[in-house]
């Protein structure tokens, strides 16, 4: 595939969705791999390599949700993590602290998510890296964002709080590391199923003359 | 039991069809086209609205080798075909999707392109999906001529002839697309750049007036060879075979998830038809108008009904079905209207005497004379998909299990312990890179089935439920089973869009998968449906409609 040119959203998320797919996440998780790359991708945040070091080697578990604090022995997966996060956010349930979270950065399209449900914005400290979440904005300063995107894994602490700003989201798509978009692709591909003799006779357009 | 689930969520009232009745792959493989169509949608605007078509440059040679733009002017905005023909040797004609040279690539640009543009554009729309477009365009797509009329006109026009007709009924197009690609694909502009233009909220209108100027490029572009081959004996093609010929389409498997894998959009598609014929029938009387357009529509059916040919068994049959019942109708209607709610009377006598094929034909020809009452209804088809994502992770397992045994029960019903019920698997081929269909117990590849298999999918999700206790949350279920999260998220989403599932089990071994390519393209306008096998079908659009140059303002489509 030639991808010299930028991707859209729709053709990004597809592309994550399908190599999160590739990586082994089901299929609901994958899509929703997809869905917030898309987020980020658009808020010119390179999603493409976060993704990648989030799935490539073997799947990291789901966490361990204690009251106060998710986590898990071994790195847990942003995926994963995020979509508990949004599904715990409809109970007033959500941990202040998450541990030992792989890719962190990939857990802001899931709190933007929680965000808009429950109608606040989340603080996120992460080291010594701060930043906001609302529903459509990332709040706070680029470099600590670009911190942010440099962790493989971390501790992210979040807080719930009144929406301070409502800054205006234009798309701006991020500038996305070839090499990342090829290691997606190869990983999109392990859902494909190999043709054989059998399925080519089989196929849609098999002994029909397509050409008349 | 929480109120979201003990309230009644349903939109339907008792005149509308159910989602039992409609949703069945039978009656979804027996679609019409109708006034909610979209390249009806598309032709009604830009009459109403005045669009002026011109086109802005011709740049031609003798072979037919060359470049091409016409210009669509709205009220706001303007769009440009931008096409691009090529002299592609026979041997390289293939409608697959595998295909790597076609007769003609085209893009809908948004606007009206630059000299820098077309050069952009000409390095790029050649190559398809090899090549890369830019938010500056809304479609990519390719076609074929059709060999066994494409030469046969020229030849004829060439000479100062007008064609055999025969051979125009026989073929309907003279050049068929194998793929119109729109919605972000190959760096094209995303769907959410564009949906709030009130000229393409409605679905796929980029991707009509696309084909709907390819079918004015073509008719250029055979009197172009035909003056080259003949000189001054050559003819131009009348007026009136022009307007019988249509764009053809050649589709395939690939077509049919799209129904599967967008359930809110394709439950608004459905609701608005549903909802325009519960409106027709819930009318207390006939005007003499209304009377006169049913009877011309119905003529109108008949009349493509004739021409309308396959050689496929099912389809063959399925056409002797609906001339049968539309002769019957028309009998019917010399005793029509009569009584109280006619048109509701006229719906229920075709439920108790026509076959299905002729009941869906029925419904696209009392939806005719209703313009006034139902096309406002085509701006309720598109649809927010992102309002439907998001999982409810407080609903309880109670409120879950509910929802299944209400608005899955067909599924439920289904025995997937019986072999047949679990034939096949939707899977992606590596050397197509399109979706297929497997056989589960006789291929490899199972186990990177796709999730199309919704009734399966509801069927484990309700026995896992068994473990449940009813107050714990979906979150809880879904952290311990992520393997759920797709079917929880349709299931959730089920109460609200009553028409979003098939609901049939689209992994039989007697599923047809043309079923499904027919209800999607029967929503584009499609017509002419012609099955090549039960997974790729050859339909027109636009057949027997007006040109873009023919438009004139307010005029009548």
């Amino acid at each position: 595939m030639n991808h010299n040119s930028a991707f859209s959203q729709t053709e990004f998320e597809t592309l994550c969705g399908k190599a999160a797919r590739g990586a082994g996440l089901d299929w609901g998780l994958a899509e929703e791999a997809g869905k917030a790359a898309g987020w980020m991708y658009i808020r010119g945040i390179n999603a493409a390599s976060a993704l990648v070091k989030a799935i490539s080697s073997a799947p990291s578990p789901a966490p361990i949700c204690g009251d106060d604090n998710w986590g898990g022995q071994t790195p847990i997966c942003p995926i994963h993590t995020g979509a508990a996060l949004v599904d715990y956010a409809g109970l007033n349930a959500l941990p202040s602290r998450i541990t030992n979270l792989r890719q962190p950065v990939m857990i802001i399209p899931f709190l933007a998510m929680a965000a808009d449900l429950m109608g606040c914005q989340f603080d996120l400290l992460c080291n010594d890296i701060r930043l906001s979440v609302t529903a459509q904005a990332i709040i706070g300063a680029a470099d600590d964002l670009c911190a942010l995107t440099g962790l493989d894994c971390a501790t992210v602490q979040i807080t719930a709080a009144a929406i301070t700003a409502q800054p205006d989201h234009k798309p701006q798509f991020a500038v996305v590391d070839p090499s990342a978009i090829a290691a997606l692709d190869a990983l999109g591909a392990r859902t494909y199923v190999p043709a054989t003799e059998s399925s080519r006779q089989s196929g849609a357009g098999a002994g029909t003359s397509d050409n008349d | 039991m929480t109120d979201a689930v003990h309230r009644s969520d349903t939109p339907l009232g008792p005149l509308h069809r159910s989602p039992d009745q409609v949703m069945r792959l039978a009656r979804m493989g027996s679609a019409h086209p109708m006034r909610l169509s979209f390249l009806r949608v598309l032709l009604r605007r830009v009459a109403q609205e005045g669009w002026e078509f011109t086109r802005t440059h011709w740049q031609m040679d003798a072979r037919g080798v060359g470049r091409a733009v016409y210009r669509a002017k709205g009220p706001q905005r303007s769009y440009s075909l931008v096409a691009f023909a090529h002299d592609l040797p026979d041997e390289a004609r293939s409608d697959r999707v595998i295909a790597t040279a076609w007769d003609a690539t085209f893009t809908l640009f948004d606007g009206e392109p630059t000299p820098t543009d077309l050069d952009r554009l000409a390095a790029n729309v050649p190559l398809q999906e090899a090549g890369r477009i830019s938010a500056k365009e809304l479609s990519l797509s390719r076609a074929n001529r059709s060999v066994r009329l494409f030469n046969h006109v020229v030849d004829r026009l060439s000479k100062g002839q007008q064609p055999d007709m025969d051979q125009i009924d026989a073929v309907g197009y003279l050049m068929r697309t194998t793929a119109v690609y729109g919605s972000g694909k190959f760096g094209a502009a995303d769907r959410a750049l564009i949906a709030d233009r009130a000229e393409l909220s409605a679905p796929f209108q980029a991707e009509m007036l696309s084909v709907w100027l390819t079918r004015w490029f073509i008719m250029d572009l055979v009197n172009h060879l035909a003056a080259h081959k003949g000189g001054a004996q050559a003819a131009q093609l009348d007026p009136g075979i022009a307007r019988r010929l249509g764009v053809g389409n050649s589709t395939g498997l690939g077509m049919a998830p799209f129904l599967v894998r967008h359930p809110t959009l394709i439950n608004n598609w459905i609701f608005a038809r549903e909802e325009a014929l519960a409106r027709v029938r819930a009318l207390p009387g006939v005007t003499a108008d209304q009377g006169v357009t049913l009877k011309n529509t119905l003529a109108a059916a008949q009349e493509n009904a004739a021409h309308w040919q396959s050689d496929h068994p099912i389809q063959i049959a399925k056409l002797a079905d609906l001339r049968q019942d539309l002769a019957a109708i028309e009998t019917h209607l010399t005793q029509w209207p009569a009584g109280q709610m006619p048109w509701n009377a006229l719906w229920l006598w075709g439920q108790d005497h026509l076959s299905i094929e002729g009941q869906e034909a029925l419904l696209s020809i009392m939806l005719e004379p209703h313009g006034d009452l139902i096309d406002g209804l085509a701006e309720c088809m598109n649809a927010d998909e992102a309002k439907a994502f998001r999982i409810n992770g407080a609903m309880p397992i109670a409120d879950l299990r509910h929802i299944l045994q209400t608005h899955y029960d067909w599924a439920l019903k289904i025995d997937f312990n019986d072999p047949g019920q679990m034939a096949r698997f939707w899977y992606v081929s590596e050397e197509k890179l399109e979706p297929r269909l497997g056989e589960r117990f006789l291929e490899d590849g199972a186990e990177l089935e796709q999730p199309l298999a919704i009734a399966h999918l509801a069927r484990k999700l309700y026995d896992a439920l068994a473990a449940w206790d009813d107050t714990a949350p979906v979150a809880a279920l879904l952290l311990a089973h992520p393997q759920h999260r797709l079917m929880v998220r349709r299931a959730q989403a089920a109460p609200k869009y009553p028409f979003a599932e098939v609901r049939d089990n689209l992994i039989a071994h007697d599923m047809l998968p043309i079923d499904l390519m027919r209800c999607k393209l029967a929503f584009f306008g499609a017509t002419r449906f012609d099955p090549r096998s039960d997974k790729w079908v050859r339909i027109s659009l636009f057949s027997g409609m007006s040109y873009p140059f023919e438009i004139t303002a307010g005029g009548a489509i």
